[in-house]
């Protein structure tokens, strides 16, 4: 039950995120080729850092879920992902 | 060329979709030897693009049930940490020789996969994927702390190297915990969109991917993982391992030959 609930919360969490990042993407393309580039770039842009954004509030949202279904060693875990992550943009370049 | 380079992401993000990966292996070619684009330039592009294929396919898989939410969560974490250690240690580490070792390693994982015949399914749960609240839908979860450190061997090869470490994932669920493949390329695809999205998000703020190209490459490789999540559906396990099988082979062998080639 809990399995099914998660994958359903987190997964329309992504849907909604994608259609967002979708429609933003399209108005930037139709300025394009309506406008030209200049505005486009900042309409797509902006749709590129809500997708790069996405995985990161998905893990956050996941902390969520764990805390509220008392998961606490994996809230620890999705906690110390996103500390480790952070922590590292701060202070030093990621490399994939 | 934009356009072309639209119209080729589609195909990476179904190919990548399909065997977990991201769409990279195809991608980073393309971009450096047909569209002229510095390596580095490529890189972060790529990893933008893995971003769209894993938010995009995840969507789907998620519906199909297909993901291990809590397999992905732990596994990142071992990527992550390891992709850190790596930060530290890369320099200290011959890379030409790790390239040839891991790419003889993919071809020997290459050879395994091929000679199974039936999927390895887990008897019995590991003390940890109890305690942890790992296990999902009636799987049995087997050598947790091998597939552990092997996500923070991938997550420092992956820093050392700049190689993505999606196909490590795919090994190690697949091989070790032993879940079905379909679950361990979804589940791949689920985690490597958090891997590739802090460098991904960096690389925007700093500029240094081209917006257009940027923005063509994650439509088509976003529309691409849209089939390929479909496409999982209806391909066999069989037909899978096929494909995966040929994808290893394909990067063992580049990787050995970015070894001899003094990378």
């Amino acid at each position: 039950m809990e399995t099914k609930r998660r994958s359903f919360i987190v997964g329309q969490f992504l849907k909604i995120s994608n259609l967002l990042v979708l429609l933003v993407l399209l108005i930037g393309f139709v300025f394009l080729i309506s406008k030209g580039q200049p505005e486009a770039e900042s309409y797509i842009y902006w749709g590129l850092l809500m997708m790069a954004v996405t995985p990161f509030l998905r893990t956050i949202l996941l902390f969520g879920i764990y805390f509220l279904e008392r998961k606490f060693w994996l809230m620890a875990i999705t906690g110390m992902t996103l500390i480790l992550i952070l922590g590292s943009q701060l202070w030093m370049p990621f490399s994939h | 060329m934009i356009f072309a380079s639209f119209c080729l992401s589609i195909f990476a993000g179904t190919f990548g979709t399909l065997v977990g990966l991201g769409g990279g292996v195809i991608l980073i070619p393309f971009l450096t030897i047909v569209m002229d684009v510095p390596l580095q330039t490529a890189i972060a592009i790529s990893l933008l693009s893995i971003v769209a294929t894993s938010n995009s396919a995840a969507a789907r898989f998620l519906g199909q049930d297909l993901v291990r939410i809590p397999v992905a969560n732990f596994l990142e974490l071992g990527t992550v940490l390891g992709a850190l250690v790596g930060v530290f240690i890369s320099g200290l580490l011959p890379s030409g020789v790790l390239f040839i070792f891991f790419g003889f390693f993919l071809l020997f994982s290459a050879y395994q996969m091929f000679q199974s015949r039936s999927e390895m399914i887990g008897k019995e749960n590991h003390p940890l994927a109890l305690r942890f609240s790992l296990s999902e839908a009636d799987e049995k979860l087997e050598k947790i702390p091998g597939a552990w450190f092997v996500m923070v061997v991938a997550g420092i090869l992956s820093s050392v190297l700049g190689i993505g470490a999606g196909v490590f994932k795919v090994l190690a669920m697949d091989r070790m915990l032993k879940l079905p493949l379909k679950v361990s390329t979804a589940t791949s695809n689920f985690m490597i969109g958090m891997t590739a999205s802090a460098s991904s998000f960096l690389y925007l703020l700093q500029g240094k991917i081209p917006i257009l190209l940027g923005g063509a490459v994650s439509s088509g490789m976003f529309l691409g993982a849209f089939f390929g999540a479909r496409l999982v559906s209806r391909i066999s396990t069989q037909g899978l391992r096929r494909i995966f099988v040929f994808v290893l082979i394909l990067i063992g062998i580049q990787m050995i030959l970015r070894g001899f080639n003094g990378n």
